[in-house]
């Protein structure tokens, strides 16, 4: 995206006066729960600063790490990828995945960065979104505006129009939603043919997959069908089952949940009931040969930067190209676009409220200076 | 394998600085705080419990429990009562499409995060947790331990081999996608009750 259309999009958001409020509203309420949420659990500075050592000696040497991790998780049934590229990731699904065939999804940002269920889409594959918020912005043809709530500037009304001609019935309030859409998609989840998910963490001691969802619905997508594949990218692995676990706890934590009702730890296909092999794909992007942004790379996505931001406030995810708002910028500078990155990181306001609520510590203006003088 | 699990042995899953004085009064609050019921009750109230909460309903899973609650399940008027067990895939997803009650026995329960710990081999612990309408764990007291890592590390230990999935269950499903308004449920149980039995 061009300076120019950057520019357009915000202002474009900023004419809307239901999308401010919103978005205001909404950004509150999750810095206060965040902020109830650290109060709560007194390790959680501890932990995150575990999280971060941790990480750091992974990215040390990714290339070592990912070594270790793919060593630890391959088995009977269990077939390992390694994705340099976006077009690398895509192959290797047309391959797994034949045209016809149904999947189910559950959240992946690394999903939305290569744009995977419309490619999905275009090989002919039946994918379903799962997440609602990611239902709704899949039905509504958009990007997610957050990395943890995707939809959270749709209002109610849009949700009821989007998800009434699916669902077939009239739906009178968001519980009737709710219900409507889990009748829905029961039925897919029981005769889908694939379930996919992303990963919050990976273990290389273990070779441990895990994930946290609210909803069920990765609870649903990762037992239901007879195979399963993950789709995931390089940072996320940590040297052990405990600093994951640590990891994605600090996740839910800084992200304002506390507890998420799930968390999954996939070691391997079961013996019985559940998906009976499972293939995972790690994706670089990008991540590896980045030197001068490297720091971006101990992002957690807990997305508490974002709801900090007074841009993001204020126009809310018309701020970015799919990573938005603060570490947006660098995140697609890695994984994107450098232009891109550029043409936002002109709006930064250099303020560094990022940086205060960052778990990561990450210096989050730095690295948009950075991009802004154009020392990357 | 055995290598993987003693290294797992010697990390320190305890965390640190970190003093639950009443655990079970702990476990009461968190496990509401997610939405879910908790109950301590003696064995001979638990019938009882269980009658009430299955009221009206027609369907019901179980897996993994103790010899003297199986006979209790059993004699539960319900039209359907399945014991999961190695069987036909099919059929079990067939049964479980709508099933409306699940029980199983937790592998451990977590005070502070008031979290149910599943150590799933098969699946069946996973099917039951996760696809009835109303899910219940009934637990014995020695189930509990402080922290979910405590409780990974102890496990480790007692099985000596790692599951195919650990579940970790704080209550029941829920969304908030909608303009932040929390819903129950989502896509996962409705309901979910957590017994501890003395
Ligand atoms: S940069 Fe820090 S605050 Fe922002 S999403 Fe990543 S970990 Fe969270």
């Amino acid at each position: 995206m061009s300076y120019k259309q950057v520019h357009k999009k915000i202002l474009k958001a900023l004419k809307k006066e239901d999308l401010r409020k919103g978005s205001e509203a909404a950004t509150k309420d999750e810095l206060k729960k965040r902020k109830y949420a650290i109060a709560t659990h007194k390790y959680s500075l501890d932990w995150a600063e575990d999280v971060k050592n941790a990480k750091s000696t992974m990215l040390f040497d990714v290339v070592s790490s990912v070594e270790k991790f793919r060593k630890a998780f391959e088995g009977k049934n269990k077939y390992f990828y390694f994705a340099r590229t976006p077009q690398d990731l895509k192959n290797i699904i047309a391959e797994i995945i034949k045209p016809g065939s149904t999947v189910v999804k559950s959240k992946s940002m690394v999903g939305e960065e290569i744009e995977l269920r419309q490619f999905m889409e275009s090989h002919g594959i039946k994918i379903y979104e799962t997440d609602l918020g990611e239902f709704l912005i899949q039905l509504a043809n958009e990007k997610p505006a957050h990395m943890v709530t995707p939809a959270v500037n749709m209002s109610e009304e849009r949700a009821r129009q989007l998800l009434e001609p699916v669902v077939g019935e009239k739906l009178n309030d968001v519980t009737s939603m709710v219900l409507g859409v889990r009748k829905f998609m029961r039925k897919i989840f029981f005769s889908a043919d694939f379930g996919m998910v992303g990963a919050n963490a990976l273990s290389a001691d273990t070779g441990s997959v895990i994930f946290i969802t609210n909803e069920g619905n990765g609870a649903l997508t990762s037992t239901l069908p007879d195979k399963l594949i993950v789709i995931t990218s390089v940072e996320k692995i940590y040297p052990t089952l405990l600093d994951a676990i640590k990891a994605v706890t600090t996740q839910a934590i800084f992200s304002g949940f506390e507890y998420t009702t799930y968390v999954h730890i996939i070691n391997g296909p079961y013996d019985f009931y559940g998906p009976k092999e499972i293939h995972l794909i790690l994706l670089d992007n990008g991540r590896i040969r980045n030197d001068d942004l490297k720091e971006t790379l101990l992002c957690i996505k807990c997305g508490a930067c974002q709801f900090a931001c007074p841009v993001f406030q204020v126009v809310d995810g018309a701020w970015g190209y799919i990573y938005t708002a603060a570490i947006g910028i660098p995140w697609t500078a890695i994984t994107n676009s450098k232009e891109t990155a550029r043409s936002l990181a002109a709006f930064c306001l250099e303020c560094g409220k990022c940086r205060e609520v960052c778990p990561m510590k990450i210096d989050i203006p730095e690295l948009i200076r950075k991009i802004k003088a154009e020392e990357v | 394998m055995e290598e993987k699990i003693e290294k797992l042995n010697s990390y320190d899953w305890k965390v640190r600085d970190l003093f639950i004085e009443d655990k079970i009064e702990t476990l009461n609050k968190m496990f509401q705080n997610h939405g879910g019921y908790f109950y301590v009750a003696q064995k001979k109230a638990l019938r009882d419990t269980l009658l009430s909460i299955i009221k009206g309903k027609r369907s019901l899973v179980y897996t993994n429990i103790r010899a003297e609650y199986e006979d209790l399940v059993k004699k539960l008027e319900l039209e359907t009562i399945i014991k999961l067990e190695k069987g036909s895939v099919a059929d079990a997803k067939k049964e479980l499409f709508d099933v409306d009650v699940g029980i199983l026995e937790p592998d451990a329960i977590a005070a502070e995060s008031g979290s149910i710990v599943l150590f799933d081999f098969d699946g069946t612990k996973s099917f039951v947790a996760f696809l009835p309408e109303i899910f219940i764990a009934v637990a014995e007291e020695s189930a509990i331990f402080d922290t979910v890592p405590e409780a990974l590390g102890n496990l480790i230990k007692k099985y000596s081999k790692m599951p195919a999935t650990i579940q970790i269950v704080n209550g029941p499903s829920r969304t908030g996608d909608i303009e932040n308004k929390i819903v129950r449920p989502s896509h996962g149980p409705k309901d979910a009750y957590l017994f501890l039995v003395k």
